[in-house]
């Protein structure tokens, strides 16, 4: 039985009036893209994203601290309360650290491309009890409302309060917030152009949250190891979805989830995970041309979106181009 | 030790059977939605709301002496159910017991009493007060031999099942209640869009929470185990199912949550790393 329940999408009658139950949709983040979005919009937005632009590191730590923030900026577990619940990262809001205009939440957004902040719908502590959604800014392109200069503690303790106030997460470990805070100063926004979403790409981003744990681990940061592996294993989730139906695809991605999930495991024991999370990098790069290979047919594949869409009748249903 | 609820597969999908006969009862297909709610019940006994539909059934088809039993469960389960309470009396009333009636009268007086005309659900208490008074004062005294049953209009269901859109916006209300801490309010919330959604693993889930939260743990397991027979690994029940026995410091049973979990978290997920969190600590990681 593949169906999973609203608890996580926070509305209980967005499927179907028949039954309660909602059938899972194709992609998660097609859960908060608005759903008069049409078709041909929608399989763009789920095909392609703004080019991320970033600064060029000033020096080899400065490019670590980045590549930190920049995995963890992609990662639900970071977030705690309804928002990890459901799916959400920073980069739902904030694709490739722009905005998202077609960002939809129930009960937190207005029109398509805002969010209330202060609801308690997602935090225990800032919720105002004001309906008062906002814009989601752009963080490459908008005025910068927190000081980003890297003297000043002002963008780190606002990202602190983010997790911990706004999404009720977990204290995060301090070179987390140093790497979230780096990768937000890094984001430029002289990049225009749309890049197309693959699966090399999004298993790139996995090798990279695992050579980060790796160095984290070397600094004997074990904390920052563990989420920097729940960020490469969230990176193979999303791979893993754009490749349903495709059982040998599902076990070598779940092959590499399981590795990662026992390092985690043994990090949490106190042991030592250098080495496997080395071997770990060598066995997915040679992953990726399998991956590469079955692309055509998956749903990173415009076409093949565009026909699962249909094919999913309800779902596609709201995204049917108007006629009106 | 409690059994792992995912042992119990559903015979019934209780939500998609609760709606089911809602539609029905909207049809006045009375037959099928008697049918519907008894599949609702034989996965989930506890939600008062569905013994009610389930008389409500039983009146529109006839079967005084038959709603009455789901009606009583119904106030039994929930006493501020005004509507339970009223139609009890009135099928007392219309099976000629002016005796269970006046219990019933006297029951919906108290609340009457208590509430003072003050409360939200004054004009219900008032409706519900004149409608078993009326009804009393019309059995015939004293009752003939071969008389049969008054019969019973059932309440037009337009008037009872708010639309999906209530039922949701309830739902979220639920939430954001619970976030704020005020959980009485977020059960009545849930409630509200139980009576449009049934018995929801979601609303389940939350039930379960916000009575754990006030410390009703018995209540919490039984709508935890609800949830997880509605909708076997049910994550948002399994983790909360086992925070509640990292509370009775049932350790062991919480492990075997976590490893639920562990097991159908492909790719990680929050509710694991959080019940983790628990098993740790030993109570919350957010209070360290």
């Amino acid at each position: 039985m593949d169906r999973r329940w609203a608890f996580a999408a926070l509305a209980l009658s967005t499927a179907s009036a028949a039954a309660a139950p909602v059938a899972a949709p194709l992609l998660r983040e097609i859960r908060w893209i608005a759903a008069d979005t049409p078709r041909a919009e929608l399989v763009r937005v789920l095909t392609a994203q703004p080019a991320e632009c970033l600064a060029p590191p000033a020096d080899a730590a400065s490019a670590d601290q980045v590549a930190v923030g920049r995995a963890m900026f992609a990662a639900p577990l970071l977030l705690g309360g309804q928002a990890a619940r459901a799916g959400l990262s920073c980069a739902a809001c904030h694709v490739s650290g722009r905005g998202n205009p077609h960002f939809v939440f129930p009960g937190v957004s207005g029109a398509p491309g805002t969010a209330d902040v202060t609801s308690s719908l997602f935090s225990t502590r800032r919720g105002d009890g004001i309906a008062n959604p906002r814009p989601i800014p752009d963080l490459a392109a908008d005025p910068p409302k927190i000081s980003r200069d890297p003297a000043s503690p002002a963008l780190r303790t606002f990202i602190r309060g983010l997790i911990v106030e706004e999404f009720d997460g977990l204290e995060p470990p301090p070179r987390i917030l140093d790497g979230l805070a780096a990768y937000v100063r890094a984001l430029r926004s002289d990049c225009s152009a749309l890049a197309q979403r693959t699966s090399e790409g999004e298993l790139g981003d996995a090798a990279a949250a695992v050579l980060a744990a790796r160095t984290a681990l070397g600094e004997g940061d074990a904390a920052a190891a563990r989420l920097l592996l729940s960020a490469a294993r969230s990176a193979l989730g999303r791979i893993d979805e754009r490749f349903a139906g495709r059982p040998a695809i599902a076990r070598l991605l779940a092959r590499r989830d399981g590795e990662l999930r026992r390092l985690q495991a043994d990090l949490a024991g106190g042991k030592s995970a250098s080495a496997a999370l080395t071997r770990w990098t060598k066995d997915t790069t040679r992953d990726a041309a399998a991956l590469r290979a079955a692309e055509p047919g998956s749903l990173y594949a415009p076409a093949s979106l565009e026909r699962a869409l249909v094919a999913a009748g309800g779902e596609a249903a709201a995204n049917e181009p108007s006629t009106g | 030790m409690p059994q792992s609820p995912s042992t119990s597969a559903p015979q019934y999908d209780p939500a998609a059977e609760y709606r089911a006969g809602v539609a029905a009862l909207e049809a006045k297909d009375y037959k099928k939605a008697k049918t519907s709610f008894d599949h609702v019940l034989s996965v989930t006994a506890i939600d008062a709301n569905v013994h009610y539909l389930a008389g409500m059934s039983r009146t529109g088809l006839g079967d005084l002496k038959g709603a009455r039993k789901f009606y009583a469960r119904a106030a039994k389960l929930d006493s501020t159910m005004i509507a339970a309470w009223r139609d009890l009396g009135l099928t007392d009333a219309g099976l000629g017991n002016a005796a269970k009636a006046q219990e019933t009268l006297a029951a919906i007086r108290g609340q009457r009493t208590t509430c003072a005309e003050t409360c939200a659900n004054a004009a219900d208490l008032k409706a519900a007060d004149e409608a078993v008074a009326a009804a009393i004062a019309s059995i015939p005294v004293p009752p003939a031999k071969d008389a049969k049953p008054m019969s019973m209009a059932v309440p037009p269901a337009s008037l009872l099942f708010a639309s999906a859109s209530f039922g949701d916006g309830q739902y979220l209300a639920a939430v954001a209640l619970i976030n704020e801490r005020r959980y009485e309010d977020a059960i009545a919330a849930l409630k509200s869009a139980q009576r449009v959604f049934g018995a929801h693993p979601d609303i389940l889930t939350y039930l379960g929470f916000s009575n754990r939260k006030l410390g009703r743990y018995e209540a919490a397991e039984s709508y935890y185990r609800a949830a997880l027979a509605a909708a076997p690994g049910h994550r948002g029940a399994t983790e909360y199912f086992g925070e509640l026995m990292v509370e009775r410091r049932d350790m062991k049973g919480a492990q075997r949550m976590l490893a639920a979990l562990d097991a159908q978290c492909r790719f990680g997920c929050t509710e694991a790393e959080e019940l983790r969190g628990w098993i740790a600590a030993g109570h919350s990681p957010h209070s360290l």
